[in-house]
């Protein structure tokens, strides 16, 4: 807890002194940055929305990622399982029509199809012994291709010029908008992700499963002479890492667009992994990570316009350096700096 | 005659106070075959390493010719045409044989790093002729059989001209009708005057192709011989250690406490522990069964089939075929055929305790803490919500075994290694288990501690419970056991019952068969 506490603020830390360094290069006034991303990303309702909206995808992935990540595993797929899971939910919608029953359907055709995925992912490396973040990254490839094929061969939307579907009916609309402002994307599965966190960090450290996995990914031979089966404990991690990525359909199907976009996604599935690694891989810390990182996509949208050096391709370079943060702060191990506790191999010698 | 190399008195420390070597005299003798014998432990390969420049030694010398030389690094050996063939193969799968062999002679001159030597091919394929190995130089390695990889280690050596060689358990991998090819070829090498050392536990190949044998015993030598003046059972007795009075009393005191408790056992109950003529692809008709109430070792020179059987048992699905015979545990047949077996859930979800051989790799996870660590046990997480675990469960062990410190706050690893220890065997007896399989349960523990471990052993056995124990200290083994299995090369070649004859268990060691079926006990 504490070591996920320093190790997250110590990225933050590393993050925001590289952005001030960057900014002053770029010969920008880095309080000027942080107040045009800030103003741009929370001060009104209507960026707010948006704000929420991105950190209900990444939350929905990155408890995901935790999970996965605790086995020792580094699935890549997330970005893959978004996409085919929001595509999943919005044709099943579109051809079962707005019935109780389409609408029940259409609720679990995004994590049951990204779940599958998972099961691909798993099947790969528990019997062909794959690299899961080779194969993850194929089906991302595969997934993204597939999608659009379906998309322009089957279910291209009449009325529109983009490569999109045609629009669900308003009954399939389960989650209700926050913002009483028209056409605000966030919605009440932002409720549904903190939960989801909240119940991930409850899984990892309160449950049999929980406790497996961790087992698994500190020490898998120790594990198996303990009578955890890895193969069992990989397979089922992967696939409900999936099922949860899987979850953000509801956040852009049937939460906002009630329609699939080719290309909806601004990579939330490749930023939940920094989320994660960034949240220490305690879903807890998912949540603020989630908001930081919603934060920064949406305000630096703006960078673009207000300054004259300062790009939104900003926030890959503050990504770059959080990934190094990270990994420093891994390193080393900030805990024994600030406390005296730790014990002399020698004295404890009876 | 005069030695080509002498070791001088070598001593080698970890920590304060444990000895790997301790004043090691060893000499090689041009032409001349030298085994070095000893259990798992007991400092054969460190020496070995000190003298390839792998480790560096605290204190002694050695020389050369009578002159001292200074080896910090295996180039170092090299220079001195001192070369060795480690237990496990230094190659490259995916590079070829031409690869390693340019690699060998660039790594010991000053290149930095280019490969300005190339290979010779007429010497090379000499070389090779001489080993009957029939390798094309650009096959990879990774298409070699291990025979051949073999031989491509001795032949990097080979390529040095080396006086001195090295080879440490050479014929571990080979296969049996390999292993007469591999002493034609060392029996050559020695014609040729070279100076040979031979690390193995195969006593036999000690009597057969060597000229002297020295024994090493907790890091210092307890026997030097040449050959032809010993035999296998005199070398064995060597090996294990030959106090024969030291545990005697502590026999005998278990023997008897095990007769009173034996009568309490309800025989209508099924063994704990049954092998039924088992056998796959490296034991042999292993027949045997464990009885409630008793202490029962799987003795034998370490890797003599009786660490594999333990690992069997709780990891059916490591099990090689062909499988013949069946294994039962607490009633549950957890191996009839490779098909149905059980898996080591199955095997954990019973109530057995498990202290593994290697604890970093069976027993104990360094960053868990004592809670997360007792739920190794599945007794701890049955629960799909886990339950907290007791706080007397804990503190009780804590107190008995005095693992120290006194902080259950810690993570495992910040415990040192004996009271990890203490950890595993206080999470293991926890729950009183039926069947406790103890794998050198006292390993790294003080003296204090290890009486403590051993109360607790004798204590499931007052309970009318079964041990099953592997150590490699045979004291540890006659102080403890009911009942004794000795392993020899995959088999049990003799079953023994207090009071133990040491001599007769020490030839059992050795692979000699016990005159009668059931020795001891007369």
């Amino acid at each position: 807890m504490i070591r996920s506490l320093s190790t997250l603020t110590f990225s933050a830390l590393i993050g925001a002194l590289f952005l001030g360094a960057l900014c002053l290069i770029a010969g920008e006034s880095p309080v000027r940055v942080v107040e045009i991303v800030i103003q741009n990303s929370m001060l009104n309702q209507e960026d707010l929305a948006v704000t929420l909206f991105y950190s209900t995808h990444l939350m929905f992935a990155a408890t995901g990622l935790c999970l996965a990540m605790h086995a020792g595993l580094f699935p890549i797929g997330a970005e893959g399982q978004i996409s085919i899971s929001c595509l999943a939910t919005t044709v099943v919608g579109l051809l079962m029509g707005p019935s109780p029953f389409g609408i029940f359907l259409a609720l679990l055709a995004g994590p049951l199809t990204a779940a599958g995925l998972g099961a691909v992912t798993a099947y790969f490396k528990v019997k062909k012994s794959s690299h899961e973040v080779i194969v993850t990254m194929m089906l991302n490839f595969l997934s993204a291709s597939v999608a659009n094929y379906l998309v322009s061969h089957f279910f291209q939307s009449s009325e529109s010029q983009n490569p999109e579907t045609g629009t669900l009916a308003p009954a399939f609309k389960l989650f209700s908008p926050l913002f009483s402002l028209a056409n605000t994307p966030a919605n009440s599965s932002f409720y549904l992700a903190i939960a989801v966190c909240f119940l991930g960090w409850f899984v990892l450290s309160r449950t049999r499963w929980g406790y497996e996995i961790r087992a698994v990914g500190l020490n898998h031979s120790v594990a198996a002479h303990s009578g955890i089966s890895r193969a069992r404990v990989i397979t089922t991690v992967l696939i409900v890492s999936a099922a949860l990525a899987g979850l953000s359909s509801f956040n852009q199907i049937l939460g906002y667009n009630l329609k699939y976009q080719v290309g909806f996604s601004a990579d939330y599935g490749f930023l939940a992994i920094v989320v994660a690694l960034m949240a220490s891989r305690n879903p807890l810390f998912v949540i603020p990570a989630s908001f930081f990182f919603a934060i920064l996509m949406k305000g630096s949208a703006e960078l673009d316009i207000d300054t004259d050096t300062i790009t939104r391709d900003f926030v890959k370079i503050i990504e770059g350096f959080l990934i190094l943060a990270f990994v420093l702060a891994q390193k080393i191990d900030l805990k024994s700096l600030f406390s005296r506790k730790r014990i002399d191999d020698e004295s404890s010698r009876a | 005659m005069k030695p080509t190399l002498t070791l001088n008195r070598i001593t080698k420390r970890y920590g304060d106070a444990f000895f790997a070597n301790r004043n090691v005299n060893f000499n090689f003798m041009a032409g001349q075959i030298h085994a070095l014998v000893g259990e798992n432990g007991a400092g054969k390969t460190t020496l070995m390493k000190i003298l390839f420049g792998l480790e560096s030694a605290n204190s002694g010398e050695i020389l050369i010719n009578s002159q001292p030389v200074v080896i910090n690094s295996p180039i170092d050996a090299k220079t001195h045409r001192i070369a060795m063939v480690h237990q496990h193969f230094m190659l490259e799968n995916q590079l070829t044989v031409r690869d390693h062999l340019q690699l060998e002679i660039n790594s010991s001159s000053k290149t930095w790093g280019f490969m300005r030597n190339t290979i010779q091919d007429e010497k090379v394929s000499q070389l090779l002729s001489k080993l009957k190995l029939n390798v094309g130089l650009g096959t990879p390695i990774g298409s070699l059989s291990v025979v051949e990889k073999q031989k491509i280690e001795i032949l990097k050596t080979l390529l040095f001209d080396p006086e001195i060689l090295i080879f440490d358990e050479p014929t571990a991998v080979l296969p049996p009708d390999e292993v007469e090819q591999f002493y034609d070829l060392i029996s050559e090498l020695k014609q040729s005057g070279k100076s040979i050392a031979l690390i193995t536990h195969k006593l036999a190949d000690v009597i057969r192709h060597c000229d002297y044998v020295t024994v090493l015993r907790l890091g210092e030598v307890r026997f030097h011989a040449a050959v032809a003046k010993t035999d296998a059972n005199e070398i064995a007795r060597h090996m294990i250690g030959d106090d024969t009075s030291a545990s005697s009393d502590k026999t005998k005191a278990a023997a008897d406490l095990s007769a009173t408790s034996f009568k309490l056992q309800d025989s209508e109950r099924t063994a704990p522990l049954k092998i039924y003529k088992f056998s796959c692809s490296d034991l042999k008709s292993i027949d045997l069964h464990v009885q409630h109430g008793e202490i029962v070792s799987f003795a034998g020179v370490e890797s003599n089939g009786q660490n594999a059987l333990i690992e069997y048992l709780i990891r059916p699905e490591n099990i090689v075929g062909p499988i013949k015979g069946s294994i039962s545990i607490l009633g549950l047949p957890t191996v009839e055929n490779l098909a149905t077996r059980a898996s080591s859930s199955d095997v954990r979800a019973l109530n057995i305790g498990f202290i593994g051989p290697d604890r970093l790799s069976d027993s104990a996870i360094l960053d868990f803490k004592i809670n997360d660590h007792y739920r190794l046990l599945p007794h701890y997480r049955k629960d799909f919500v886990l339950k907290p675990i007791s706080k007397t469960t804990i503190s009780s062990a804590q107190q008995e075994l005095d693992i120290r410190p006194n902080d259950l706050d810690l993570k495992i690893g910040q415990y040192s290694g004996g009271n990890q220890q203490k950890w595993v065997v206080g999470r293991e007896t926890s729950h009183y288990p039926e069947l406790l399989l103890a794998c050198h349960p006292t390993r790294g523990v003080d003296f204090s501690a290890t009486e403590k471990i051993h109360n607790i052993l004798r204590g499931i056995r007052h309970r009318n419970r079964s041990v099953v124990l592997l150590s490699s200290d045979l004291d540890e083994v006659l102080a403890l056991s009911d009942r004794i299995y000795v392993f020899f090369s995959g088999q049990i070649v003799g079953e023994f019952l207090p009071p133990f004859n040491r001599s007769e268990i020490g030839r059992a060691f050795g692979g000699a068969k016990p005159s009668s079926q059931k020795s001891g006990g007369r």
